[in-house]
């Protein structure tokens, strides 16, 4: 009788751990409330040496400070708002739960600091101090990674060596104040020209500039993105429309090849499979005798 | 069958049994993170804790059939094995050619595609294939004997 | 003078039956001493418990594998799909006339619709679920069944199962009609003729009927739901032990033993598998076409007269309370009546649409397996039994609808998943 007791209770206890791992994975965004999270995806580090260490860099590091940078924020504002601190912990609590930090600018510019630094440096490890980016996108999720990466940003961990990072638009205005309130003021009309990044060998004066693709954001994404962010004038319609977009750039920065989101990047070519090549002709083979024998045994 | 081929026969297949026996082990294993890979050989699949009772048997009834191997129920014990190898092996053969054919945007593969399909890793029933097809040999001696 | 020899009739016992057997067997049957070939250790090996439930295990996995391949992965998915929903989905919508008319609606479905399970038209859904997933399913049942069937290893497997299937009142053999009807219910239905007793045709008829899903339901199902296959067949196969052991306590008569001819292994004719193949699709498809296109038109009707509505706002209660499952879920009931596999496609659609969560489906299709037949199976039989056991057939499905379906959904809510 026990025997029969315990999968009954290994199955309740499985569906229970279950069911909580369930509420983990639906998780809001705080950047996009009541987005989905991420689907499975594997990136690979950034690997850097600062002054001599080995650092690698992975997509969660910089979501965890992006999301880390924008609680700060938001909690100075509620603070000017003259919200106590218990209400200030809730309201953060409840907006930042489950948040990965995970965004669209943030996995872009980390997937564009990727490209770049495999074209610029190739098998060698680059040095922080040698790394250069200039940004045209003034948002915090991308301004806030490649301040990670450089280590110019406030209270990024471990700092030795400082790379560096400059933001200029694409209508050619340098932005020097890249705290969140200063960004704020430029993230107003931004098109795909702002999807945009050059990455500098500053030893060699090498550079590589990274342009997203057109196609990679939905159809309408820009118009979408000002109603519901800046002008705040979207009905429920539209920003559940948007955050599906959203969802959807952000997924396909994490998923996709380097040539389906970058300019000039060209699909390598596969090279020919030669196991499969042999393994066909051995298939081939095997058939083919099989039918032989089968004939030759038939028409004894 | 005189006693050499008896006696090879017996080892042969001790050898094989063994081999199969730890595949099995080495799949029931992999059902725990779900997969594993070892060089060009690879377990996974939602069949997996299937396909790993099946080669454990193959393994059982290899090592069984090794004892006096000419006796005709023990020889049956190494054909029914093999016949289960050839079973796994010609369905992940088969699901290579069933995948192979249709193309992703097209509607007929590229020839590299087709190709890339037949490439490794293979499960390890597909590396057990060849060996099992030593059975045959025996098979075909019984029958003339007979 | 002549003499009448008078034969009196005596009915005899089974065991004197036996007895007589052996004592005729004895006098005409000359016993010596035969050696064991090859084939004969096989074939012992497929039935004896200990070597034949895993070879049974390497069968049943080869048959699922090659039906998943062959009917998914090669042509369903390989061809079909592309077929329908890139090209013949949008074709006909770009050159069928009138996007708001009833006509549009019933032959071409859903004008926004982008595949072939959400559209639900005649000629855009119907075609799509005959030809573009169940005849496949069907075709590769059919073939491997044949095969089996003609090496001789299906009677081995009636063997094999025979001690669990008495537990249920049944024999071996019913492993015969019950892998019919996983190809289709109506040939399963036909194959319990062998059974000599009422009861066990009863039995056998009534958990064809509830538990064991056609060649077709399957297809959509893998189709539809691939991840929840193992748990799908592993609920009809609780309900069918259980249920069978509840029908064979309740249910009056015998269930006396039965001889099985079990041939020897031989090796398969292409000749004779092909006829099989034919004669088999091709009667499937006689049965199949008619009621799906039949059952796409009756539910497009239903919906455009409001019918369908009314129907889901009456049920809907009994539907949400009780089984856990949305009000949307009364049409692929309806549609359920004639086709089964044309109901698991709606619940496609319905899935698509993000209105049912994933243990709703799981429900959904258990419910859609077990709460009656299809009409084809139902036709059936009302011929092959008396109106006292339809009316208990139809007690038993009703009884069983509630009962078990209701059951899935008190576990879902005990598992926090309803």
């Amino acid at each position: 009788m026990e025997s029969g007791k315990l999968p009954l209770k290994a199955v309740v206890i499985a569906a229970l751990v279950l069911l909580a791992l369930s509420t983990a994975v639906i998780s809001v965004d705080a950047h996009m409330p009541g987005a989905k999270a991420p689907p499975e995806f594997e990136l690979s580090p950034i690997v850097i040496t600062d002054d001599g260490t080995e650092v690698e860099i992975t997509i969660e590091d910089v979501g965890n400070y992006h999301n880390g940078r924008m609680a700060e924020f938001k909690t100075n504002m509620l603070k000017k708002q003259n919200k106590t601190d218990a209400e200030i912990g809730k309201i953060i609590e409840k907006e930042f739960a489950g948040a990965t930090g995970i965004c669209p600018c943030s996995s872009c510019a980390f997937r564009a600091a990727l490209l770049g630094i495999s074209e610029l440096w190739g098998d060698e490890i680059p040095e922080r101090a040698d790394i250069k980016f200039i940004s045209r996108r003034p948002t915090p999720g991308v301004t806030q990674c490649l301040q990670y990466i450089t280590g110019t940003g406030p209270k990024v961990p471990d700092v030795k060596s400082k790379g560096e990072l400059q933001m200029i638009l694409p209508d050619g205005t340098e932005v020097t104040d890249l705290s969140v309130p200063s960004l704020k003021k430029y993230m107003v009309d931004m098109d795909l020209s702002t999807w945009n990044f050059v990455i500098i060998r500053k030893s060699t004066g090498d550079e590589f500039e990274v342009q997203v693709k057109e196609g990679v954001h939905p159809e309408g994404f820009f118009e979408l993105r000002k109603k519901v962010k800046v002008d705040k004038m979207a009905t429920p319609e539209e920003i559940d429309e948007f955050r599906v977009q959203w969802e959807a750039v952000r997924d396909a920065f994490l998923t996709q090849p380097d040539w389906e989101l970058f300019e000039g990047v060209e699909e390598p070519e596969e090279p020919f499979p030669v196991g499969g090549a042999i393994f066909f002709s051995i298939l081939v083979t095997g058939v083919g005798l099989l039918l032989v024998l089968s004939f030759r045994g038939k028409a004894r | 069958m005189n006693e050499t081929e008896e006696n090879f026969g017996s080892i042969y297949f001790a050898v094989l049994g063994a081999v199969a026996l730890a595949f099995g082990v080495a799949e029931l294993i992999a059902t725990v993170p779900g997969e594993a890979s070892w060089g060009i050989m690879e377990m996974s699949g939602i069949f997996l804790p299937w396909r790993a009772i099946i080669l454990l048997s193959v393994g059982f009834f290899y090592l069984s059939s090794v004892k006096n191997f000419a006796e005709v129920h023990q020889l049956a014990k190494a054909v029914m094995a093999s016949i289960m190898i050839w079973i796994v092996a010609g369905i992940a053969i088969w699901a290579r050619i069933a995948g192979s054919i249709p193309g992703e945007e097209t509607w007929f593969n590229s020839l590299e595609g087709f190709l890339a399909s037949y490439a490794p890793p293979y499960c390890p029933e597909m590396f057990l294939l060849p060996f099992s097809l030593v059975i045959v040999y025996y098979v075909l001696k019984e029958k003339e004997e007979k | 003078m002549q003499v009448k020899e008078e034969v009196v009739k005596v009915p005899l016992s089974v065991d004197e039956r036996w007895d007589l057997i052996e004592k005729i067997s004895k006098q005409t049957v000359e016993f010596g001493a035969r050696k064991h070939t090859l084939k004969d250790a096989i074939a012992e090996l497929t039935v004896k418990p200990l070597t034949g439930i895993p070879v049974a295990i390497a069968v049943i996995y080869g048959f699922w594998a090659f039906f998943c391949e062959f009917a998914g992965t090669l042509f369903t998915d390989g061809f079909m799909v592309r077929l329908f929903d890139e090209h013949w989905l949008p074709w006909l919508q770009s050159v069928f006339p009138g996007k708001e008319t009833w006509l549009y609606f019933i032959f071409v479905g859903d004008p926004a619709a982008d595949n072939c399970f959400e559209a639900f038209g005649m000629l855009t859904s119907g075609l799509f679920v005959i030809f573009g997933v169940v005849l496949w399913a069907v075709l590769a049942f059919y073939l491997i069944f044949a095969i089996l069937e003609d090496v001789g290893y299906l009677p081995r497997l009636a063997v094999l199962v025979d001690t669990v299937l008495h537990k249920i009142g049944l024999h071996g053999y019913a492993i015969v009609p019950t892998f019919l009807s996983l190809g289709c219910n109506v040939p399963g239905v036909t194959a319990t003729r062998p059974l000599e007793t009422r009861k066990q045709r009863f039995m056998m008829m009534t958990l064809l009927a509830i538990f064991v899903p056609c060649g077709a339901q399957i297809g959509i199902m893998q189709d539809l739901v691939p991840e929840m296959m193992g748990w799908i067949f592993l609920t009809l196969a609780i309900g069918y032990l259980g249920f069978g052991f509840v029908l064979n306590k309740i249910v009056p008569g015998k269930s006396p033993e039965i001889i099985m001819d079990v041939p020897p292994y031989q090796m398969p004719t292409l000749k004779n598998i092909m006829s099989k193949l034919w004669i088999r699709t091709s009667g499937f498809l006689l049965v199949a076409v008619p009621f799906v296109l039949l059952g796409c038109l009756i539910v497009g009707l239903m919906y455009l007269t409001g019918a369908m509505d009314w129907l889901a706002a009456v049920f809907g209660p009994l539907l949400t309370v009780w089984f856990g499952v949305p009000s949307e879920t009364v049409a692929p009931l309806i549609a359920g009546f004639l086709r089964k596999d044309l109901a698991v496609g709606m619940l496609g659609g319905l899935m698509e649409q993000g209105i049912m969560t994933t243990f709703q489906v799981f429900t959904s299709v258990i419910l859609l397996c077990i709460y009656f037949p299809c009409l084809a199976t139902f036709a059936l039989m009302i011929k092959e039994e008396n109106w006292k056991e339809i009316l208990g057939s139809l007690a038993s499905l009703v009884a069983m609808v509630f009962v078990y379906g209701g059951l899935i959904h008190l576990v879902g809510i005990m598992l926090g998943v309803a």
